[in-house]
């Protein structure tokens, strides 16, 4: 019992750094999209921190906790998917579900009961983000097809999304169906494919794909013999 | 609420099953997403390899006109040409000046004949080679002229009507547009049996359009693609590979009353001729 309890902290532990890691990956990075890294950036700091408190002053607050924490990570992910998607038209849907989700988030909030986590939320958040990924992919369809798919960061970003929500999509549903005891023998479990994401995150941080197959085939023109005159010699 | 009812196993059960549902669900979509792009990509990939065959099939088809005109050009020069000024050199040898005046006037005379019959064939080549009409009065003016010549004949009835040419096209597109025409007449006048030809022009947006019509036997855009991509119809090649030069298109069909055939060729007007 007690090496399984070490093994869930370590756990704990292995989340709550990957997500801090996010942050300082920063620095290294040589991908292109700032604007992406820095979303990524601070989304692990902000849940680094979440999560290393929330435990402390949960109990109290528990309910704003959890509610900001919904938030918050949809916000982000909203962020992420604001800025893969290009269509104009595609992203002002995604602000209009975003705005439909805050306001009900809010909602909820006032009329709900507290409860171990927010279900009705999560799922909620769950089902938008899941068809902000079939636009995301739906538009990647229509564009880019030079490339594979898996050659785009933004791809594993997506997967990394899809993969931690989904895994964790049953759990949160019956979260609250279920006992004390019983929560927090599975809790844990949720970990693994958020410790997943969180490195997929960190890879496209540090500038994946890390060779360019574009960059590699196109030679420069000055690089192709007796094709330019020689100035010099004129 | 049937899962407040149910008992915590079953709820366990529940919890277990569907997750790992999900997870299955969340990686089956992940790389039925890469296999399908990936199976896309391979069918855009085959696309492109056969816009490629069919790229070199027209460029093939550009060279062995190019070299037939060559021939064709060196033929003329050759059989007709030659000989003719092989004769005024006949005539005109070194044994003239010893000949009698009427003998010398005589030779002079038939020289002179040759020499305007060679200058006639020249001009005939160069004007096959760029119609002077074109170069210096236009599409429209050229066009006018060689209906006219095809009327002439009684063989055909060939009339033509530009609705709107006030600003001329480019110097190249113009001779690119009259060789398409030049083409499309040629092959109408060898396969269609037609009793007319009719040709009208006009600007629609920012496209330019010329369009004839014949009553002969003719042929439908699906034709056209056909001959396009097999070996045979060189001409219609060639057209393919002049109109992709002026981002032009051509479209073939039969008019809905089944009585004739349309050939429309399409391609964007530029800015007004100086």
């Amino acid at each position: 019992m007690v090496k399984i309890q070490t093994i869930e902290k370590l756990f704990s532990y292995i989340l709550e750094y990957s997500y801090l890691a996010l942050f300082p990956l920063l620095i290294l990075s040589k991908s292109r999209n700032k604007s992406l890294n820095i979303v990524i950036g601070f989304y692990g700091l902000t849940f680094f921190f979440l999560l290393h408190y929330f435990n402390d002053i949960g109990r109290s607050i528990g309910q704003i906790i959890q509610t900001i924490y919904t938030l918050l990570e949809f916000c982000f992910f909203t962020l992420i998917f604001l800025i893969i998607i290009q269509k104009k038209n595609v992203r002002n849907l995604v602000i209009i579900f975003t705005v439909i989700f805050i306001a009900f988030q809010f909602l909820y909030y006032f009329i709900s009961e507290p409860q171990k986590i927010d279900s009705i939320p999560i799922g909620v958040e769950t089902i938008f983000l899941f068809f902000f990924a079939f636009l995301y992919f739906q538009q990647f369809f229509k564009h880019n097809l030079s490339k594979n798919i898996y050659e785009y960061p933004s791809f594993w970003l997506v997967v990394g999304i899809l993969l931690y929500l989904g895994s964790a999509f049953f759990f949160n549903i019956l979260a609250n169906e279920i006992t004390k005891q019983q929560f927090l023998k599975y809790w844990h479990y949720t970990y693994i494919p958020e410790i997943l994401k969180n490195l997929l995150f960190g890879m496209i941080v540090l500038g994946y794909p890390f060779k360019d197959p574009e960059v590699k085939q196109i030679s420069k023109p000055t690089d192709i013999p007796n094709l330019d005159m020689d100035m010099d010699m004129i | 609420m049937f899962f407040l009812q149910a008992s915590t196993n079953k709820v366990s059960f529940v919890l277990f099953l569907g997750t790992v549902g999900m997870v299955v669900l969340t990686v089956a979509l992940i790389i039925f997403i890469v296999l399908h792009q990936r199976r896309v990509m391979k069918f855009n990939r085959k696309i492109q390899k056969m816009e490629e065959e069919q790229q070199k099939i027209l460029l093939n088809a550009s060279i062995r006109l190019q070299e037939e005109e060559r021939q064709r050009l060196a033929a003329d020069l050759h059989d007709d040409a030659g000989p003719l000024l092989a004769t005024a050199r006949l005539y005109l040898n070194e044994n003239l000046v010893n000949q009698d005046k009427a003998t010398q006037l005589q030779s002079i005379f038939q020289a002179r004949q040759i020499i305007d019959d060679t200058i006639q064939l020249v001009r005939n080549i160069s004007h096959s080679l760029m119609p002077p009409t074109l170069k210096n009065f236009g599409l429209e003016s050229a066009i006018n002229d060689l209906f006219q010549k095809i009327s002439g004949s009684g063989t055909i009835n060939a009339s033509c009507r530009f609705h709107d040419y006030k600003d001329r096209l480019k110097e190249e597109k113009e001779l690119i547009v009259f060789r398409v025409v030049q083409e499309l007449i040629n092959n109408i006048l060898k396969h269609s049996s037609s009793s007319f030809i009719h040709l009208t022009q006009n600007v629609h947006g920012d496209k330019f359009y010329l369009r004839i019509h014949h009553d002969g036997r003719g042929i439908v855009q699906a034709d056209f693609e056909k001959l396009n991509k097999s070996n045979v119809g060189l001409g219609l090649k060639n057209i393919t590979s002049r109109l992709r030069v002026v981002q032009g298109t051509i479209n073939f069909e039969k008019d809905i009353s089944q009585t004739y055939y349309k050939v429309t060729i399409e391609l964007p007007k530029d800015e007004a001729f100086e």
